[in-house]
């Protein structure tokens, strides 16, 4: 309950800050619409591999129930892993056919970097499970940063 | 705030009359059609970032993407009224689509490439879509943002 409400007020405050928010919310809309569509055509190409599998566990014969694929496990790997002080992690998957996961990440190992290499430093911690996730969104920030969002 | 929806409602349509067929997107086309274009060695990949100023690798094209994540990429290029770029539709070439991926060692589609370098994924493009940093690099690429116009417009006011 506390981490979901942490969520949404980091929802509200991506959608402050004036003409940005007006920008940000109109693409979000866009977003959100046709993302109803790529999940059918995903499933389309990969039909044979797809049907009837409820989770990942047929794909996967190496993982156990316990490293399914999950909002818990993601967050459990990006925590330990980037020694991160915090992590959220949504799962906006639509439908059961495809994963789709929107993540929070604040970290140290994040300071002094660009915005290229702290999002590459979160797809090698999940190198292993990003081919398996249809929608990838991620946001990657320094304690300073998440302190100064935190007091708005 | 409805004003500015209705001006950037505007700007949008304005675009959709703009748009004349299908010649905006003919580096796009020809590069998807032919096979010497599409997919291969990083040499070839290369010289198709290097192309033009702007390049992007989406799933489907600007007019139909077909994928969320490609969708938000053209909408924020529409919305700095950038029309002149190169589009390259990964779902027509399964050696692009890996061989891009490993080219920039980015495991995802859509990609942005911004004067040969690539830039990041539909994440980046919004953060630095919001945070200015886009209206700059596009500057340095003597390309001027629609949304500096927009700025100006409510300065005025």
């Amino acid at each position: 309950m506390a981490s979901a409400k942490s969520l949404d007020r980091w929802k509200a405050r991506l959608l402050e800050g004036g003409s940005t928010a007006l920008t940000y919310a109109l693409v979000r809309a866009e977003v959100s619409f046709p993302a109803e569509v790529a999940p059918v055509r995903q499933q389309g190409s990969v039909a044979g591999a797809r049907a009837g599998v409820v989770s990942l566990l047929g794909c996967r014969s190496s993982w156990t129930a316990a490293m399914e694929l999950s909002a818990e496990y993601l967050r459990e790997k990006l925590q330990r892993d980037l020694e991160a002080e915090h992590v959220e992690v949504e799962d906006t998957t639509l439908n059961r056919c495809s994963c789709s996961f929107r993540v929070l990440v604040v970290s140290a190992k994040f300071e002094g970097k660009p915005l290229l290499q702290r999002h590459r430093l979160v797809n090698a911690c999940l190198a292993e499970e990003l081919p398996h996730i249809h929608a990838f969104e991620q946001k990657t920030l320094t304690p300073d940063q998440w302190a100064r969002e935190r007091q708005k | 705030m409805s004003g500015s929806l209705g001006r950037a409602a505007a700007a949008l349509l304005r675009w959709g009359r703009g748009a004349g067929g299908g010649g905006l997107w003919g580096p796009g086309v020809r590069a998807a059609g032919s096979g010497a274009g599409g997919g291969g060695s990083a040499e070839q990949l290369d010289a198709l970032v290097k192309k033009d100023k702007v390049v992007v690798f989406l799933k489907g094209t600007p007019e139909q993407p077909q994928c969320g994540f490609s969708n938000a990429v053209v909408q924020i290029l529409r919305l700095h009224g950038v029309r002149d770029y190169a589009a390259y539709n990964v779902l027509d070439d399964p050696e692009l689509r890996q061989g891009i991926k490993d080219y920039s060692n980015w495991p995802t589609i859509p990609q942005v490439y911004l004067n040969g370098e690539f830039v990041g994924g539909c994440d980046i493009l919004l953060q630095m879509h919001q945070n200015g940093d886009l209206v700059e690099e596009l500057k340095k690429l003597g390309i001027h943002s629609a949304l500096l116009d927009e700025k100006k417009d409510q300065d005025s006011k």
